[in-house]
């Protein structure tokens, strides 16, 4: 082989080294990015749990002033059952429930822009239908429900269980 | 020195001018990724930093609603909450004393968002408030918590909020 051939031999063995240096750069970056974005919205889905537990724990110990400062589980609860025991102000503790949480979120989840999904299932032994709220349905941008804060309330002595949920949607 | 020499030489030269070349811009390209992945790393840690200061000060023991000995997750004790805010209130050394090392630069709020009437209006409390001097970035984060009147055996549903100087 002459000395030109050669030359030419090591040229392309450098371009060789050079395009696959650069493909092992591009795959590192890339492998990164996505790790990187998993981990962040893990992250995102931490603070979103931690949101939705959160205020489904504190709602349901709301006290509500018109029901004689009744927390918003029992009222809940006599809703569900359609007891009827409870006496707030004139409306229902039915109503009562959906006053209360449309003030809570529209002063809070609204003023935060956030997406979400907040219902109260009285349950299969209830004859009252799911109370979902006008936002229920994610908004668009969103690309589904996280994993939803549940507040189970029991209908003890009586069978069967209310549920609060809020879910933050994913943005 | 003959044209044909002349002539290869060059060649050599473009040759490594364009290997240099695509070397720079390889790292030049490098640097710029891992300084955006380090960016948005950093970033998610902060929001994590932020949630780890709201954990903290929810399980205060001296604000934290405790019923025989049963303390509450989320729930603060709105006379604790006044006699906090009584003691700390201008008292930046204090604050620092005993709080600086788990809360850093941040100012920490909480705010009474229902009932809130014309007879009952808003209450809000400071809690902790300490920014430096050189203010650069700042997160936010709000947690719903419940506020607890063991005078008149209410919950109240507040939001407390975290505003973290960077």
């Amino acid at each position: 082989m002459n000395k030109k051939a050669q030359a030419e031999i090591i040229g392309l063995m450098i371009i060789v080294i050079i395009i696959t240096l650069a493909m092992l750069f591009y795959l590192s970056y890339v492998t990164t990015e996505s790790d990187s974005s998993t981990k962040s919205n893990i992250r995102k889905e931490f603070i979103d749990n931690e949101l939705s537990m959160s205020f489904v724990q504190a709602a349901v110990r709301t006290t509500v002033p018109e029901c004689g400062n009744l927390p918003l589980d029992i009222l809940i609860k006599d809703c569900g059952l359609q007891e009827r025991r409870i006496s707030c102000a004139g409306m229902t503790t039915c109503e009562a429930v959906s006053i209360t949480l449309e003030t809570i979120k529209n002063e809070t989840l609204d003023v935060w822009d956030k997406s979400y999904s907040l219902l109260v299932d009285y349950g299969e032994t209830s004859q009252i239908d799911t109370l979902e709220f006008d936002a229920y349905d994610c908004a668009e941008g969103t690309v589904g429900r996280r994993a939803p804060g549940v507040q189970p309330i029991p209908y003890y002595p009586e069978p069967g269980t209310a549920f609060l949920e809020l879910a933050i949607c994913k943005k | 020195m003959n044209k044909k020499a002349q002539i290869q030489l060059g060649e050599s030269i473009f040759v490594v001018i364009i290997i240099v070349l695509l070397i720079v811009f390889g790292l030049v390209f490098y640097a710029q990724a891992q300084k955006e992945s380090i960016d948005a790393e950093s970033s998610g840690f902060d929001d994590l930093d932020t949630i780890a200061i709201a954990q903290y000060a929810t399980s205060l023991v001296e604000l934290q609603c405790s019923l025989q000995e049963v303390q509450y997750p989320n729930c603060f004790d709105i006379t604790k909450l006044e006699a906090f805010h009584r003691v700390v209130q201008g008292n930046t050394e204090l604050e620092k004393e005993f709080y600086f090392s788990q809360l850093g630069n941040a100012k920490l709020n909480i705010t009474e968002i229902y009932p809130v009437t014309i007879a009952q209006p808003q209450r809000s409390w400071q809690l902790y408030d300490n920014q430096p001097t050189t203010l650069a970035e700042q997160a936010q984060a709000t947690l719903p918590v419940s506020l607890y009147n063991p005078i008149e055996d209410t919950y109240s549903f507040g939001v407390l909020t975290i505003i973290q100087y960077r």
